[in-house]
């Protein structure tokens, strides 16, 4: 009985998520391209072609890899201190979780596209106040470093509520009983933060870093928008790269390769950060 | 309960022919299925056609669908293999040879005269881009074509005349230079020219979208008389000196001749917040122009360098393969009527194929098209192969990293060599 309940979502998972799945690694192994008529197998020739350094797709994981490094911790960190004054008592708290969340339901393409004018470096709102508080216009789009540091402010702006809602959550869930008793045994506010809080948080932040690497990794529509993987495709990110090898260039055996290396690295790291949060 | 049944039976209908997309059709009507990936503006206009054709036409109906350009071409890929590819369809140059190879599309030899279509109605150039070994596969609805714009009011204000655009390299430097004002009113080349602080600006170059960087350094490759690949597209060709200069010469607007700025920025968003006053772009931007109310004047590009030529694509009207061959003589009297009626398409911002469309009063009359149009005789497509894509990357990397002063001209034009014969090569 239990499993005919289960049996709509199953059918639709498994036609469309598990099905799915297993194509694209016999895909991985073939010459696809959405219309020749004969599929060969080609062995592991699309694994050696996408890690032949002609192919973008080192270049695009090593990209990406830089965006996770950079921008994750920034993700939990400020989702964390939102979460940390959302859950205090300020006034307004409620228009403010709202405020914080809203950019999440925000449709990729409408909030690039927002950003691509405000970091405009003739016509944008940034610069424009820079000018007017007598500092140089910068020029965000033009440099490698600069293009990246856009792309991961505009991703914490859109993502914010994705990672600071899950913290409130968890944060609301601890019993104010824990802070009271420590506050009578004589405990400061910053000792009830790193042996209360932090402690008692740990699933939470197991859950918001491993959602937030995985999504981090596979970041792509603010990047196909807002710089288009430039300045010399110093941002083109690994997904990206998918994306076009599979649906620009007709190369589908090529791009399901490169969706299977990605995903074992998405698993392994995943399996990394179990193990580390078990061990604590 | 009855009335519930007959709603959920209703709604059963509704869906399926929602999943099925096959609303029945009128007794006695040939429905023509009709794929296009016009979802700008220009989407309107060819709505606008059909609508008229499907008002003039008591037996055809011609029911039309639009995709985005990512999806159009996987959806077409898969309704050929899956046997429900469209009637009639909207390709572009470059892409023909992956339909044309896999026999996805009819031959059109003998059909065409059927209905008094003939290759002598249309501008050669964009007749010849469906046209395989002697096999036509396409008739062309309209090109697309890099040309000039100038702001009329920009030119008054710098002294030059609103009404003679640059027709030269010399002239175009010349009157750059003159539209190039630093916050102090000096232009480039003057005693304390200050380019970090200029308030307007000649042109830009380098950013907004980034095909319209690659299509300037295509227009300069031709000028030069230079090729992006040999002919049968198995290597680059641009790997010699008049690939490098013609990178050079966008690169020296900004940093030799300080004419453009260095910065990343839209030059469309420039040119439409008079910015800049001199723009090299399509046709498709003659409407948003004309809506922003600017006074703006459309002409050929410059000749910079050897030869007159310019970056050009067309759009291909293809009838895919179908299992039931009845309703090609509907398809193709569809496909003549739009090219006959193409005068509304021109009015998107194309330039009409037909040749009868093109030398009509009419046509004559829209300004900006017509100076568009006076380029057909020299458009210059690209390869026609479906790796361009995969090429055009390689390339717009190469000449951002010459733009922003990332890699010599040499050295970027060396490295996409080297890449496109890579991806040639496999």
């Amino acid at each position: 009985m239990p499993a005919l309940f289960l049996a709509p979502y199953m059918v639709f998972f498994v036609v469309f998520t598990v099905y799915p799945i297993v194509y694209g690694m016999f895909l991985a192994f073939t010459n696809y391209d959405l219309i020749t008529e004969s599929v060969q197998f080609v062995g592991w020739a699309n694994f050696k072609a996408i890690f032949s350094p002609d192919n973008l797709f080192l270049l695009s994981l090593w990209n990406t890899v830089k965006y996770v490094v950079l921008g994750v911790p920034v993700f939990i960190v400020v989702g964390f201190i939102v979460a940390l004054a959302m859950n205090s008592d300020i006034k307004g708290r409620t228009i403010f979780r709202a405020i914080f969340a809203a950019p999440y339901v925000v449709n990729v393409a409408a909030m690039s596209l927002m950003f691509v004018w405000i970091f405009d470096s003739r016509v944008g709102i940034i610069n424009y106040y820079l000018t007017k508080l007598g500092l140089p216009p910068q020029d965000w789009l033009s440099y490698p470093w600069s293009a990246l540091g856009v792309i991961i402010f505009v991703s914490l702006w859109w993502g914010l509520g994705g990672v600071y809602l899950p913290f409130l959550a968890g944060l609301q869930d601890i019993p104010h009983e824990y802070y009271e008793a420590a506050a009578i045994d004589g405990a400061t506010p910053a000792q009830a933060f790193r042996y209360i809080t932090i402690p008692l948080l740990k699933p939470t932040i197991l859950f918001v870093t491993v959602t937030q690497v995985i999504a981090a990794f596979q970041v792509f529509g603010q990047v196909q928008l807002i710089t288009g993987g430039g300045p010399a495709n110093s941002t083109r990110v690994v997904l990206q790269h998918i994306y076009d090898t599979g649906f620009q260039y007709f190369q589908l055996g090529e791009a399901s390769a490169m969706a299977w290396v990605l995903f074992l690295i998405l698993l392994g790291l995943t399996i990394i950060q179990f193990r580390f949060i078990q061990q604590r | 309960m009855r009335m519930l049944r007959r709603s959920i039976a209703v709604l059963l209908m509704v869906a399926v022919a929602l999943v099925f997309g096959q609303l029945p059709a009128a007794a006695g009507k040939t429905v023509i299925q009709f794929w296009t990936l016009f979802t700008g503006p220009d989407g309107k206009f060819m709505e606008s056609m059909v609508n008229q054709f499907n008002k003039e036409n008591s037996d055809i109906e011609v029911r039309m669908s639009v995709y985005t350009g990512d999806q159009y071409l996987n959806k077409l890929s898969l309704g050929v293999k899956t046997g429900t590819a469209p009637d009639v369809a909207v390709l572009y140059d470059s892409i023909m040879p992956r339909f044309v190879q896999t026999g996805a599309l009819e031959v059109l030899n003998d059909e065409l005269e059927k209905v008094g279509i003939k290759a002598e109605h249309y501008a050669p150039l964009a007749w010849n881009a469906g046209v395989f070994n002697g096999k036509v596969y396409s008739v062309p609805l309209g090109v697309y074509a890099l040309g000039f714009y100038w702001n009329k009011d920009l030119f008054r204000a710098a002294g030059l005349d609103p009404n003679k655009p640059p027709t030269n390299l010399k002239e175009f430097l010349e009157y750059g230079r003159l539209l190039t004002i630093d916050k102090n009113g000096k232009h480039p080349g003057d005693p304390g020219f200050d380019y970090k602080n200029v308030k307007q600006w000649g042109t830009a170059v380098v950013g907004g979208w980034q095909p319209r960087q690659l299509w300037q350094f295509y227009t300069t490759l031709f000028q030069n008389g230079g090729a992006i690949t040999d002919a049968a597209v198995t290597r680059a060709a641009f790997n010699n000196q008049a690939g490098v200069d013609a990178l050079q010469f966008w690169v020296d607007l900004i940093y030799k001749y300080q004419i453009a700025p260095d910065k990343v920025a839209d030059p469309e968003m420039l040119f439409m917040t008079n910015q800049i006053a001199m723009h090299m772009n399509g046709p498709w931007m003659i409407n948003a122009f004309i809506e922003k109310g600017m006074n703006f004047g459309s002409a050929p590009m410059p000749v910079f360098g050897k030869q007159p030529a310019t970056w050009a694509g067309t759009h291909l009207l293809v009838l895919p393969k179908q299992k039931d061959t009845s309703r090609m003589n509907a398809a193709l009297k569809f496909v003549n009527w739009l090219t006959e009626h193409s005068l509304e398409w021109a009015k998107a911002g194309q330039i009409p194929a037909r040749l009868s469309v093109l030398e009509s009063a009419a046509f004559k009359a829209l300004p900006h098209q017509s100076a568009f149009a006076k380029q057909l005789g020299y458009i210059r497509f690209e390869p026609a192969d479906e790796r361009n894509n995969e090429m055009s990357n390689r390339l717009i990397a190469a000449i951002e990293d010459a733009l922003l002063k990332r890699k010599t001209s040499e050295q970027a034009i060396s490295d996409a060599a080297k890449a496109i014969d890579s991806i040639l090569a496999k």
